[in-house]
């Protein structure tokens, strides 16, 4: 009995964690397994955090997870290495885990590419900001149904996607929890939901003076976007076609809301 | 005899929650509803909600997967007697999509929460409309998903009444909207139960992105 070979895929497992000190210095570097980050020397001030998955792509039953810790007065930019492929789960959801501590009066940029669904993916993804007194965030989330150069329409898929920015005390500041199943994806043509589209990217800005910058905002997207402000929250909301697209729209907002860049891996 | 007279006191209680729960979700209920559309007049001037299919098509998806799954959760987490009222209001504000949509439930929740003082004699804290309508009906002798039921028709009959004048449609089409919704109102009403703002989804990009464009849109009727 003991020597029975189990059926029983053995999947990736990942954990990448960096610690950022003061102007950036990194104080710990911890990787395991498929999940690497790299800190690409830049000819920037600001220091940027490039997190990777090496298993080419997450399946059911893969366990990936990045953490970042930021100090504080830093201002940092975070992104992946290339777009995260969910593909096919025989069994099981990937499980992705992201945790990002800023800390007091920094500012972090938390960039991610792409996250391609592909038909029968099975995802389950959460990602924790939490910000220490001052501190501000400025992230971007891109979901994107199958390749459309390939002409592919998902019908087969679930996605979990928790999105959180939470204060010191655990207070909630923003929240985007987005579920797509088969029954979702039924009704893709509906004008409340999907609307036909397969792109849908979403950036938050939580600053003092995120109601302030709303009407830039909104210049800069036209009718390619939507925005809204309120308190300390500023949401940009577009969706498209085509990630290229979507993506090109997005830089530019990108740059006013943020430090005038974009990671070196978004560069175009 | 005992049991009896004993299941008819209950069955009159439960009547007279009954009557309270549908006055305070009722139209002449000081909330102004009527007053918001949950960016369903973008919709109508943009063409996405044209008739009755797309209409229906609309709402159908919020209550599934957006607006109504949503309140029906915060309200039924508020009817809990050991409910942190300020903790939920801090995620229903964190969840809303948008300006107006968080305009739109609070607003509500604060008229709706100082209706039921001057009724009641209370000093209630305002909250999201949901939570304040849960927080209200906590004391209620009715199931938290009938609640939640009734509280969902409601939001359909207000919304599908200012729709049906901006389509335009005939009042008859408004009303086989709302009634062919039943099934939908009771599944997700029947579902919220047990379950906590961390359980709430949502894929109404369409009408996250049409409460935004409402801010902005020139010819408005409604606030939201």
């Amino acid at each position: 009995m003991l020597d029975t070979v189990h059926p029983i895929h053995q999947r990736s497992r990942g954990a990448a964690r960096v610690v950022l000190g003061r102007a950036g210095a990194v104080v710990d570097l911890f990787q395991q397994g498929s999940a690497k980050a790299i800190l690409p020397r830049v000819h920037t001030s600001i220091p940027e955090v490039v997190f990777l998955n090496t298993s080419g792509g997450l399946t059911g039953g893969d366990r990936l997870s990045f953490a970042l810790e930021i100090a504080a007065e830093t201002t940092v930019m975070a992104a992946t290495q290339t777009a995260e492929r969910a593909y096919a789960s025989s069994a099981g959801t990937a499980d992705v885990d992201v945790q990002i501590h800023v800390g007091e009066d920094a500012f972090c940029l938390w960039m991610p590419q792409e996250t391609i669904l592909f038909e029968h993916a099975s995802l389950n993804r959460k990602t924790t900001v939490t910000l220490a007194k001052s501190a501000r965030y400025l992230g971007v989330e891109t979901l994107v149904l199958g390749r459309a150069a390939m002409q592919e329409t998902p019908r087969n898929l679930v996605l979990n996607d928790l999105r959180h920015v939470m204060a010191g005390d655990g207070t909630p500041l923003h929240a985007e929890q987005i579920a797509l199943t088969p029954q979702t994806l039924l009704q893709r043509e509906n004008r409340a939901g999907l609307a036909g589209h397969s792109v849908f990217a979403s950036l938050v800005y939580i600053a003092p003076d995120a109601s302030d910058r709303l009407i830039q905002v909104r210049r800069i997207i036209g009718n390619k976007g939507a925005a809204s402000a309120w308190g300390n929250r500023l949401i940009v909301r577009v969706e498209g076609d085509d990630s290229w697209n979507v993506r090109c729209i997005l830089i530019p907002v990108i740059k006013a809301l943020g430090i005038c860049d974009v990671p070196r891996v978004w560069q175009t | 005899m005992a049991t009896i007279t004993i299941t008819a006191m209950l069955i009159a209680m439960s009547d007279a929650d009954l009557l309270t729960l549908t006055h305070w979700l009722s139209p002449v209920f000081p909330v102004g509803g009527y007053a918001y559309s949950q960016a369903l007049e973008t919709a109508i001037a943009d063409g996405d909600v044209k008739d009755s299919a797309s209409l229906a098509d609309w709402l159908r998806f919020t209550l599934t997967d957006g607006s109504g799954q949503a309140d029906a959760i915060l309200l039924t987490s508020a009817m809990a007697p050991d409910a942190d009222l300020a903790g939920l209001n801090f995620w229903a504000a964190a969840l809303a999509p948008s300006a107006e949509r968080w305009q739109e439930t609070s607003e509500q929740g604060a008229a709706f929460t100082r209706a039921v003082n001057d009724l009641r004699g209370e000093s209630a804290t305002a909250a999201a409309l949901p939570i304040a309508v849960g927080r209200a009906a906590r004391g209620l002798d009715l199931a938290t998903h009938r609640v939640a039921a009734l509280y969902l028709q409601s939001m359909i009959a207000t919304l599908v009444t200012g729709a049906v004048r901006h389509i335009p449609l005939g009042q008859a089409a408004g009303q086989k909207i709302i009634a062919a919704l039943q099934p939908t109102i009771l599944a997700v009403a029947e579902d919220a139960p047990g379950k906590s703002p961390i359980d709430i989804r949502s894929a109404t990009f369409g009408a996250d992105r049409a409460s935004m464009i409402h801010e902005t849109q020139e010819t408005r009727i409604f606030r939201t």
